[in-house]
């Protein structure tokens, strides 16, 4: 027994380490290096049977408009860039409000984490019926002040579905950026907005000279990682649309589901992830830079 | 004493022209706050008012901003639907079991992480966050294929399996921080008197580290409470569903299968609740996790 708890003491290193790395052998990197294998393969779900196809799938999804990659490619980039710069401006309104000595603060800082309390399919299903065209209450009032001719229901337009669909994104994942900011903007010191004052700067040169350069490293931060996570966003879509009308909010993540669990081909939806990861891959390496670069200016 | 005078001076307006436009600046001010609160409140407020709407009251051609009655007829159907239970039980069961087993895998690689030192420990760090980074909806095809494999698939295990792995990431990296504040000379006086490693870890690590950990534990059981995607691909059985997902079958009436709609709402309210008392605890806890860069999506 003594001799063991030694051991235990001596590997004590190990046995930490051990459990997650498990973990994450067999959840993260099992799975993506065996994805990786599959996308040159025939794979089915069913099927035991597998051979390989080499460069087939890719060759597919590259140059058959059949399986719809490069217009997900473009709804995705729209989705992505359109979304975090909605949610850049409206998050940094609410930053700034928030950051005026406004009566009953504490309650709206509380309110801006109100997305994260509850899973996305609540939000998803009241904003569905919100945009209904019977009975939905922004459909009524689009209406009432003239914006809509008639009801309808906005995610179900091939026209309308993909901004809708980015409005929802907007207020779900503004209130992160506008904590993240709002954290920001309270690092810096009263002292510079005093010497701005003094020196006759209008709020919206305070703004340009004093708030935005303090907080350029917390932006790019938060940009990139944003526009990381809503290329990657599935969830959403999925519940609020499932990327129809007629493919028009299929961004890369659904159609990779499309054509996994609904067209049966998990060779093709494995080949659509790697090249997913080949444009994260892209933004990975810029985050990484930006992180660096900022460390450089930090340390002088 | 100075420096208050100061700012007092340079705050002070000059003139009247100066008050007028400070007032407006005040007025916008609140406007926009207010703008702001009804955006987050408006949606919930309609949950909890449709949920209690029923029949041809929902689809009334200017709809009323009040419930009509207090009609719990939504929710009875809810619970007549069945299964609504069974979802509740599936989640709450997978989120603490992922919670407990998360925080205890991740503070023990911690330790192991900021107590010693060895070759690649920066690498193992700085990948712990690009893990963090990595999408779900790409471990969908592998992950399903290695369950089926090994007979994982359809079971409450896999599930579990997937959501220890996915809360380690920002567990380790937060524990590891936290972890780092407490001054090594504590534990290596420890180990001078004889303590072992698992002594000082659950003598004097854990204790110290109570509040990261507490942070941690609900960042883990949101994250498992309300994933969604895993849910989806890797249970078919709908016994075995958890709450997200569950209530996803609600939806598949149609966006013009109306007379639903309450119910869904009702459903809605009912999963709400229980995450709202959650969130009104910790919500201090989740502020600073946020700031920490915790969530995705």
């Amino acid at each position: 027994m003594r001799s063991l708890a030694g051991a235990v003491d001596r590997h004590f290193m190990w046995i930490g380490l051990a459990p997650a790395a498990l973990c994450m052998a067999a959840v993260l990197v099992y799975p993506v290096l065996a994805n990786f294998a599959y996308s040159f393969t025939n794979k089915s779900f069913m099927f035991p049977d597998t051979s390989f196809v080499g460069l087939k799938n890719y060759y597919d999804i590259l140059g058959d408009d059949v399986f719809g990659f490069w217009a997900s490619l473009r709804i995705s980039l729209l989705w992505t860039f359109g979304t975090v710069a909605l949610q850049f401006l409206v998050g940094m309104g609410a930053a700034l409000l928030l950051n005026q000595d406004v009566p009953g603060q504490r309650f709206f800082r509380v309110l801006l984490l109100v997305p994260w309390a509850f899973p996305v399919i609540v939000y998803a299903m009241i904003w569905r019926w919100m945009l209904n065209d019977q009975g939905g209450v922004i459909t009524w009032f689009a209406v009432l002040i003239g914006l809509m001719p008639q009801p309808y229901f906005l995610l179900g337009l091939p026209s309308t579905a993909l901004i809708t669909v980015m409005c929802v994104a907007t207020w779900y994942g503004y209130p992160f950026m506008a904590a993240t900011m709002l954290a920001g903007m309270q690092s810096i010191g009263e002292e510079y907005y005093e010497v701005a004052k003094i020196e006759g700067a209008s709020i919206w040169q305070q703004f340009t000279h004093v708030t935005l350069p303090f907080l350029r490293p917390v932006i790019v931060i938060v940009l990139v990682l944003r526009t990381i996570f809503l290329f990657n966003g599935f969830e959403l879509i999925f519940l609020l649309t499932s990327g129809g009308p007629n493919g028009a909010t299929m961004t890369l993540p659904l159609l990779a589901y499309n054509l996994g669990w609904q067209q049966f081909l998990p060779g093709k939806a494995a080949a659509v992830s790697v090249l997913m990861l080949m444009v994260l891959s892209v933004a990975a390496f810029v985050y990484l830079r930006a992180l660096k670069v900022q460390r450089q200016l930090e340390n002088g | 004493m100075a420096s208050v005078a100061r700012r007092s001076a340079a705050v002070q307006p000059r003139s009247a022209a100066a008050r007028r436009r400070r007032i407006a600046y005040r007025a916008f001010v609140y406007a926009g706050v207010a703008a702001y609160g009804l955006l987050a409140i408006f949606p919930l407020y309609w949950l909890f008012k449709s949920s209690f709407t029923t029949g041809l009251d929902l689809i009334a051609p200017t709809p009323s901003f009040l419930p009509p009655s207090l009609n719990f007829g939504n929710y009875e159907r809810v619970f007549s639907v069945g299964l609504i239970t069974t979802f509740f039980t599936n989640s709450v069961k997978l989120a603490l079991a992922a919670t407990v087993l998360s925080i205890t895998i991740a503070s023990l690689a911690a330790y192991s992480l900021t107590r010693f030192r060895f070759r690649g420990r920066d690498t193992v760090q700085r990948s712990v966050l690009l893990a963090y980074m990595f999408p779900g909806i790409l471990l969908a095809v592998p992950l399903t294929l290695f369950y089926v494999q090994v007979g994982l698939i359809n079971t409450h295990w896999g599930l579990l399996l997937a959501y220890v792995t996915f809360s380690l990431p920002f567990a380790l990296w937060l524990l590891m921080a936290y972890f780092e504040t407490i001054p090594h000379e504590i534990d290596e006086a420890a180990r001078v008197d004889g303590a072992t490693h698992i002594g000082v870890f659950i003598r004097i690590i854990l204790p110290l580290a109570a509040p990261g950990i507490a942070t941690a534990s609900i960042f883990a059981f949101l994250g498992a409470w309300n994933e969604f995607t895993l849910g989806l691909v890797l249970i078919q059985q709908n016994e075995l569903k958890t709450v997200p997902v569950g209530l996803a079958l609600f939806l598949s009436g149609g966006p013009g299968d109306t007379i639903e709609w309450g119910g869904r709402m009702a459903a809605g309210v009912m999963v709400i609740v229980p995450s709202l008392i959650f969130f009104l605890i910790s919500s201090g806890r989740i502020s600073r996790g946020l700031a920490a860069g915790a969530v995705k999506g």
